[in-house]
């Protein structure tokens, strides 16, 4: 395949799963989990499979656009600001601890525990700015509650990887700019 | 087709992560700690000290927020900020030891930690 051809694929494909994480979030935002988790701002996060697979199958400047293009296109629809610095945060954190565990993956973790360890440091990143915004340690009391909420939905969207991502292995590009494993 | 199974790993950083949040809790929700006054802050300036003990309804911020002291119990009881997520926050008791934080307003709520009370530090303030 030519070097073009690969790169108009890469963009492409970054591109649906970009719009994929929009839809997801949009979806995600109509069904408040608080009937089931009773503690506010608590979501299933299936807008982060966008992101790791983009991450393991494109590299890490497609994640990285998906980070930032997914928070300003939710920003544009429903115009608060606060929930793009939280999602902007929350979304770099996360990808941070992608790189960090990405040797781990396939020898320690699957996408499950990559996906518990990403989604904590999603949490500690809101919590980090939540502080930096307000300038009060009190939101500290809500970490144990948020990390423990977060890690169990990241092992849930990580199972859901662990099923998906096989079926869709032969559309990704491996090393040798053939699709396929 | 590749197929993706669970490693032991994802077991443990489960498990890690929930025994730590754990412990964290035990330590943070302290039974020995009861206070009966709640700390409004409105930024991170102290706005006032009040007893859960006197009923009371009040804006710190300007009609932005409204915080309400009822049978024992703080809550924010209404809020313009877009995700009402404030709101939602369960109520703080005498026993609990979380706190309520509307982000938009910069309004937060927490407990008054008893030592300070002992040493005398602040002014008890109703209103």
């Amino acid at each position: 395949m030519l070097l073009q051809d690969k790169k108009i694929v890469k963009f492409v494909q970054g591109a649906m799963l970009l719009a994929f994480s929009v839809i997801i979030s949009i979806v995600e935002a109509m069904f408040p989990l608080l009937f089931i988790i009773p503690f506010p701002g608590v979501r299933l996060g299936l807008c982060n499979i966008a992101v790791a697979i983009a991450f393991y199958k494109l590299g890490l400047g497609s994640a990285l656009t998906i980070t930032i293009v997914r928070p300003v296109f939710l920003l544009l629809l429903n115009g608060n600001v606060f929930s793009f610095i939280l999602s902007v945060t929350g979304a770099f954190f996360s990808l941070i601890s992608l790189q960090l565990t990405k040797k781990m993956y396939g020898r320690l973790f699957s996408y499950c525990g990559v996906s518990c360890i990403s989604a904590t440091f999603h949490s500690v990143g809101q919590i980090l700015v939540i502080f930096a915004i307000t300038q009060n340690s009190a939101i500290f009391s809500y970490l144990p509650f948020f990390i423990t909420a977060s890690s169990i939905m990241g092992s849930i969207s990580g199972s859901v990887m662990n099923l998906i991502i096989p079926k869709f292995d032969s559309y990704f590009l491996n090393k040798e700019g053939q699709r396929g494993l | 087709m590749k197929k993706y199974r669970l490693f032991i790993g994802d077991l443990i950083v489960n498990i890690l992560v929930v025994v730590i949040c754990l412990i964290y809790m035990f330590f943070m929700f302290n039974p020995k700690d009861n206070t009966d006054n709640v700390c409004v802050y409105v930024g991170n300036k102290l706005y006032g000290v009040f007893s859960l003990s006197e009923d009371t309804e009040f804006s710190p911020d300007g009609n932005k927020t409204f915080i309400c002291i009822k049978d024992k119990k703080a809550y924010i009881s209404g809020s313009d900020c877009p995700d009402g997520l404030c709101k939602a926050t369960a109520p703080i008791t005498q026993h609990s030891k979380s706190s309520i934080i509307c982000l938009p307003n910069k309004v937060a709520i927490t407990k008054m930690a008893s030592d300070i009370l002992q040493d005398g530090g602040v002014d008890v303030v109703a209103g």
